[in-house]
């Protein structure tokens, strides 16, 4: 019946009325029936009330970037109706309305499905409570999600509050589907294709891929304070850190969190704090004091639209130049990106590692978006993750420790309380080798120095960019973070076209990885840079390495919303004519 | 008696303060009460901010952190709760404590985590050389309040007091030999112990001199009860003198051994790679 791939469907409706547990019941079963999804929801700043929206992308093949446009659109009332319906497809796009609430006017090329929401929940099921239940089970019966899943979730969500409740929840489902079987006649051409059993997979958000990613690489303290969007890293933590003997706690502010933090890593204990913008502006000068100390930490900014309280509960790639130049003074960081929530997982696992290796701070930069939607990715093999550990001193009796040591990488063997021969006073003052404080113009050559080539010896280890795409392309796109899902899939759609065309995906985003993305630029003539930002932090860099080689062309957008891939696919068309 | 003596924990670095520094005395106090402690100096962490007392790290021939203005506090804090098995002490001055560091010390007392934490309160900012402190008189006239300041002082036992902290005391460094047993009792003290140590700045501060708080300071009175947290709320409050002692010592629930008792009873059996693999496996 359907030729599409894959299916867009947007839930909207009064914040509170089981919008997001609609969503999520949709994406976790349709991942467990085999089918690949990508979420994107939104919800008010304020604290009750307002619209909340959520949309998730079904199809069979991996998905990379929500879609253009939405297919299907349940609106539970009139608001969301006014707010979204411009977002649907003008081309056989459906409207499913709650007939209960109110009336939408007819238009040409829209299908409208006019359906009693409420009053089925209440009158046929007996609970308004169940609403959300009948809706889902209006989406079986007309779009074929899968039945058996949800039922199976039904079961395993609300098997703790009593078989009363199951019952009443699955006699809404099929309340729903019957109608909807029955009394629907479909005229739309849009059905879910059966998934493709595979391996087994896990279904979270970007926040909570963090919170294990952090988990797996053996973090063992975290240290936090409330801020929207990143507080979902600080809950999954909060509640499994414990279990793998970690100590976790709410502190005062974000100084008093990334503080907390220094002081586990100088006790030799993997930690980690999670924050945006604002507590990153307020963590900068003890990152600072990380970086003179060396000690090792890894912090996490689930960034949102600044500057100042800026946008809360939106997106924006605008923390870049914060997060790597942040401090005062010049002191050398590492920061990463995740583009998709694997990313998450296992980005925040090399964060740890490189925190280690190079005993710096290692930022890793992601954004509300990546951070708040799911994803379902296959279950990471433990076994096969490699997790680093500080290369500690080893004391030879006699000798006296030089915390500081000039080492040919910039890394000094560390030593932590309670080992023999180590003891030393941690200082962000400018030290000797042996940390104590000097200010002599040998030592502060000897020791800025060492920072600085601890970047050198990471770039040398470090594989920091994934190129893909044609080689021969004289047109690349050059995107980090969560602006490469619509990037890939942009990519993809410009390739079945025919059009050569180039992705390069910097991981790592600092140290400036020149040499490899000098590699990648070989024979391109234009990159494009698309930012979720004003002044392309990204692209400036670009800029000042290879301006004389290649033209670079920014694509600004900073609207609190993430690219979508026809974004990319016409910039692309634009800047190749 | 250990094995260790004040020698164990003196560090070679010469001593930067001015002749005559209330600090000094302090100073000695310290590695006196490290010694009648007992305490490994593998195993102990002096945490300091900024300031001329919290040069005092450098001192110790211990493990040690000079940290920043104001944060030596939170930086314990994630130190002693990651490691519980340190002994942490955290020094400072008034500046540090007080002011730029005022709100971490209302949670510090709040939180009541395991550690000791002793301010040496000389009523002015010395490293910066002379200006005035969070615990300077009203009226206090120095290079950046050339026509007086307009504050009045902040009551340090007072506010400690009021915020929770379980052990509050305040001695003076013109007297070596209650410093001592005071510092003792701080630390083996169960959860966060507080000690104000007025200390007078022989070079900045010509006011609040070694004289001037031997006529000023009294001890507590005989029969004072360390329990009854009202006494001493008004023995704090107490106009024209400065009492001298323990006001406070109570043994309140203690956040680090609670967060150790949680984090051990709620740690699953097996090596890392396991627990993680158990986590990843009720998410799926």
């Amino acid at each position: 019946m359907s030729t599409k791939s894959d299916l867009v469907i947007r839930v909207s409706g009064e914040s509170g009325e089981g919008v997001i547990s609609t969503g999520d019941l949709i994406t976790l079963s349709s991942a467990r029936a085999g089918l690949e999804v990508y979420t994107f929801s939104t919800f008010p700043a304020e604290i009750k009330g307002g619209n909340a929206m959520f949309e998730v992308r079904l199809s069979k093949d991996k998905l990379y970037a929500q879609g253009d446009k939405v297919d299907v659109f349940l609106a539970f009332n009139q608001e969301a109706y006014d707010k979204y319906i411009k977002d649907l497809n003008p081309d056989n796009g459906v409207l499913i309305y709650d007939s209960d609430a109110y009336t939408p006017p007819t238009v040409e090329g829209r299908i409208d499905y006019a359906i009693p929401f409420t009053s089925m929940a209440k009158e046929k099921v007996g609970a308004l409570i169940t609403k959300n239940m009948v809706t889902i089970g209006c989406l079986i019966g007309l779009f074929d999600l899968p039945y058996e899943s949800i039922k199976e979730l039904i079961i395993e969500k609300f098997t703790r509050k009593g078989e009363k409740v199951v019952h009443l929840n699955l006699k809404a489902l099929d309340i729903g589907k019957a109608y909807c079987s029955e009394k629907i006649t479909k005229v739309d051409p849009y059905t879910i294709l059966e998934g493709v059993k595979k391996e087994k997979t896990i279904v979270m958000t970007g926040c909570d891929a963090i919170g294990l990613g952090a988990i797996a690489a053996g973090c063992k303290s975290y240290y936090g304070y409330p801020i929207t969007p990143a507080t979902d890293v600080f809950k999954f933590l909060a509640k499994e850190l414990p279990k793998a003997g970690g100590v976790i706690m709410q502190m005062e502010d974000e100084i008093a969190a990334i503080g907390a933090c220094v002081g586990a890593s100088y006790g030799g204990v993997k930690t980690m704090s999670a924050t945006s913008g604002p507590g990153v502006s307020l963590m900068n000068e003890i990152l600072g004091y990380s970086t003179m100390a060396e000690l090792p930490l890894v912090l996490i900014n689930v960034a949102r639209g600044g500057p100042s309280t800026g946008l809360p509960t939106k997106t924006e790639q605008s923390d870049l130049n914060c997060v790597i130049h942040g401090s005062h003074g010049e002191g050398p960081r590492i920061v990463i990106s995740a583009a998709t929530v694997d990313e998450c997982f296992y980005h925040t696992i090399d964060a740890f590692n490189y925190a280690e290796e190079y005993q710096l701070p290692v930022i890793l930069l992601t954004d509300g978006f990546t951070g708040g939607r799911k994803e379902a990715f296959p279950i990471p093999d433990i076994t096969k993750i490699k997790i680093v550990d500080r290369t500690r001193y080893q004391h030879v009796e006699g000798e006296k420790y030089a915390r500081y040591e000039n080492t040919k990488s910039g890394v000094s063997p560390i030593s932590i309380p309670g080992d023999i021969g180590g003891r030393y006073t941690s200082t962000g003052l400018e030290h000797s080798v042996n940390a104590k404080p000097a200010y002599d113009p040998e030592t502060r050559k000897i020791m800025m120095d060492k920072r600085y080539r601890k970047l050198d010896t990471f770039l040398k280890n470090t594989k920091c960019c994934d190129v893909s795409g044609d080689n021969d392309a004289k047109t690349a796109i050059l995107a980090w973070g969560s602006t490469a899902g619509a990037c890939y899939e942009g990519v993809q759609r410009l390739q079945a076209d025919s059009k050569k065309v180039k992705l390069i995906v910097p991981k790592v985003l600092y140290p400036f990885p020149e040499e490899e993305i000098g590699k990648a630029l070989e024979g391109v003539e234009k990159v494009i840079i698309p930012e979720l930002n004003f002044t392309g932090q990204f692209a400036q860099m670009v800029k000042a390495a290879f301006s004389n080689k290649v033209e670079v062309i920014q694509y600004n957008e900073y609207l609190g919303l993430p690219f979508k891939p026809h974004q990319i696919v016409d910039k692309y068309m634009e800047v190749s004519k | 008696m250990s094995d260790y003596t004040m020698k164990s924990y003196k560090s070679e670095t010469k001593v930067t303060w001015c002749p005559g520094c209330g600090d000094f005395g302090i100073l000695n106090a310290l590695y006196q009460s490290f010694a009648e402690m007992g305490w490994d100096p593998n195993n102990t962490v002096v945490v300091s901010g900024i300031g001329c007392s919290s040069r005092a790290p450098y001192f110790f021939d211990t493990y040690g952190m000079h940290t920043l203005h104001g944060r030596a506090l939170p930086i314990a804090t994630g130190l002693k709760l990651a490691r519980q098995d340190l002994n942490v002490v955290v020094l400072g001055g008034d500046g540090d404590a007080y002011s730029i560091g005022g709100g971490h010390f209302l949670h510090a007392c709040r939180k009541n985590i395991n550690l000791t934490y002793i301010v040496m309160d000389n009523n002015i900012y010395g490293l910066t050389k002379g200006q005035a402190s969070p615990t300077s008189r009203a009226g206090f006239e120095t290079n950046t309040t050339p026509y007086g300041t307009i504050e009045k002082p902040l009551n340090p036992i007072g506010l400690a007091l009021s915020v929770g902290a379980s052990f509050v005391g305040r001695t003076f460094a013109g007297k070596i030999k209650e410093m001592k047993p005071m510092f003792v009792e701080a630390f083996k003290h169960t959860g966060f112990s507080y000690i104000n140590v007025l200390s007078p700045c022989v070079t900045f501060n010509k006011e609040n001199t070694f004289k001037f708080y031997k006529e000023i300071s009294e001890p507590l009175p005989e029969g004072y009860d360390c329990k009854n947290l009202g006494q001493a709320i008004v023995a704090a409050h107490e106009p024209d003198t400065l009492k001298l002692g323990i006001f406070y010592n109570e043994d309140l629930s203690v956040t680090d051994a609670g967060i150790a008792g949680q984090t051990k009873s709620m740690a699953m059996a097996g090596n890392d790679a396991e627990i993680t693999k158990s986590i990843i496996e009720s998410y799926s």
